[in-house]
């Protein structure tokens, strides 16, 4: 397909996703590798649970993430206007068209769920909708959008697969632990499966047990880290998404924007006469809060404001730029 | 701030004003007309507070001096005070760059007399090809413009976000351009 001229492909975005990835891919196989030499048989059954979990969560995703924000599902004649909306996104992304959702809630927030695109969801909410102006409401359902053409919720729920089983496993172990505790021995140590043998059955269980308490600890820490990047890296592809969709950037810049909780970054309505007295000659600059928000950024499953927005202007410039880009 | 400055407490408490910076404007315009089909209005006007209408009225009169000393740029002055208590000088110009330099010229004659502290802002003004108002702002504390997009026809007092980044995005190169988001406050009601 002939894309336009400014379009270039993002290859550091795609780069670090691809690292992350790897990086993943190499400490869940240790991860699976490490469990399988100490549990043997025991993997199966444990990996036979954690897939149904998995395959439950993805089909009830949309309804339980509508259940918990309270949301209801709009028909076309209760939210015209949204639902006009999604309806040229999907034409133009070639999707269909996603059920939209609105949840009565103070936050103002949009997410897109759904096991597969056929059956994606697209909610927001009602702060949302009275916070933007139509371009911006845009922007932020192109964004969601991009999500669903990326596949995004199957792919973070296939990448949070082993995070979920490692987490199982220190639930599980750490309440055998509780439970040996509280009633003496180890009730004949599941796990052992063929490896322990008579006398020092109980000692070896308890010393797999640890090893494979410790080894999930220490694999959900690192995974959290790996998952939560590769979140924001997602972020920051349906943000392009939205940009390549809508062609202005600025739209979804500034519906960010809007949408922030907090006062740094964003474009006051405050007159600078009436500001002057204090923020403009205020002597600390407010950029010396911003770092702070670097070292948090790496728990997030979104990145700062500040990045995004950072990002999307690079696109806009590029689309500025267009008319002279001579290829 | 220098030892002594220290020891007797005399730390300046507003940052200096600069006008140096003021002149990117003019290569700005090249690009807004080029780019963005924009014409500049040919009034402007420099804002300031708190000085006494005794020497307000001085500076206009060496203001005026100066500017027919400057003979035929074709400058005119007019005194303002807008409802914010704050004072103006408001400038017209024949041509865009005479009117860049008048206002560097007014800055400088404040700044020279004493009252970079009360300088606040310069603000040119632009149209969109549907004569729509694109104002330039630029912060003499900081040394900084930004742009302001007020939402026509709208008393309420609404600007267009999007329009003001796309704005400072197109014109990175050619304004030193307010990086911090939350400095870039409108100014609302404006004489010209």
């Amino acid at each position: 397909m002939k894309k336009p001229v400014w379009y270039k492909t993002d290859v550091g975005l795609n780069a670090r996703m691809a690292i992350t990835l790897g990086a993943m891919f190499l400490l869940y196989a240790a991860f699976v590798f490490f469990l399988y030499s100490v549990l043997r048989g025991g993997l199966a059954l444990i990996i036979i649970i954690a897939v149904g979990v998995l395959i439950f969560q993805l089909f009830t995703s949309d309804k339980v993430a509508i259940w918990s924000m309270g949301a209801q599902e709009v028909s076309e004649q209760q939210a015209p206007k949204l639902h006009a909306m999604v309806e040229r996104l999907a034409q133009q992304t070639n999707l269909p068209k996603p059920k939209i959702a609105i949840a009565r809630n103070g936050a103002p927030n949009a997410f897109a769920t759904g096991r597969d695109q056929k059956h994606a969801v697209i909610c927001v909410t009602t702060s949302l909708l009275s916070k933007l102006d139509d371009n911006q409401l845009e922007a932020v359902l192109a964004h969601e959008m991009t999500h669903i053409l990326n596949n995004d919720m199957q792919v973070m729920t296939l990448i949070m697969f082993v995070p979920m089983l490692a987490g199982m496993l220190m639930q599980f172990l750490s309440r055998m632990f509780l439970w040996g505790a509280m009633f003496g021995g180890y009730g004949g140590g599941g796990f052992g499966g063929g490896r322990g043998r008579g006398r020092d059955n109980n000692g070896g269980a308890l010393a797999i047990m640890l090893l494979v308490l410790v080894g999930s600890a220490v694999v959900s820490a690192v995974s959290f880290l790996l998952t939560r990047a590769f979140s924001r890296y997602r972020e920051f592809a349906a943000d392009r998404g939205s940009a390549l969709i809508t062609g202005a950037p600025q739209n979804l810049e500034s519906a960010l924007m809007a949408i922030s909780g907090q006062q740094v970054g964003r474009i006051p309505d405050a007159d600078l006469r009436s500001a002057d007295a204090v923020s403009a000659f205020c002597f600390v600059p407010v950029s010396n809060f911003r770092n702070q928000d670097e070292f948090s950024e790496l728990f997030s499953t979104h990145p700062s404001l500040q990045h995004r927005i950072e990002r999307l202007q690079q696109i806009q410039l590029r689309m500025e730029q267009a008319p002279r880009i001579h290829e | 701030m220098g030892f002594f400055d220290a020891i007797f407490g005399k730390q300046k408490l507003v940052p200096p004003a600069k006008n140096d910076r003021l002149f990117a404007i003019s290569t700005a315009d090249i690009t807004l007309e080029t780019q963005e089909d924009m014409k500049p209005v040919l009034s402007s006007g420099v804002c300031f507070r708190g000085v006494a209408s005794g020497p307000f009225k001085q500076i206009q009169q060496d203001l005026q001096n100066l500017l027919n000393a400057s003979g035929d740029l074709g400058l005119q002055s007019r005194p303002f005070e807008d409802n914010l208590g704050y004072k103006w000088i408001l400038l017209t110009g024949a041509d865009f760059q005479t009117l860049v330099t008048g206002m560097h010229m007014v800055s400088q004659t404040l700044l020279d007399q004493g009252y970079g502290e009360q300088l606040l802002s310069a603000v040119f003004r632009f149209n969109t090809d549907n004569d729509k108002p694109v104002y330039f702002i630029y912060n003499f504390k900081r040394g900084m413009y930004y742009p302001f997009v007020p939402r026509p026809d709208s008393h309420s007092h609404q600007r267009n976000n999007p329009d003001e980044m796309r704005l400072s995005n197109v014109l990175k190169n050619d304004l030193p351009m307010e990086p911090e988001f939350e400095r870039w406050y409108a100014m609302w009601d404006l004489p010209f």
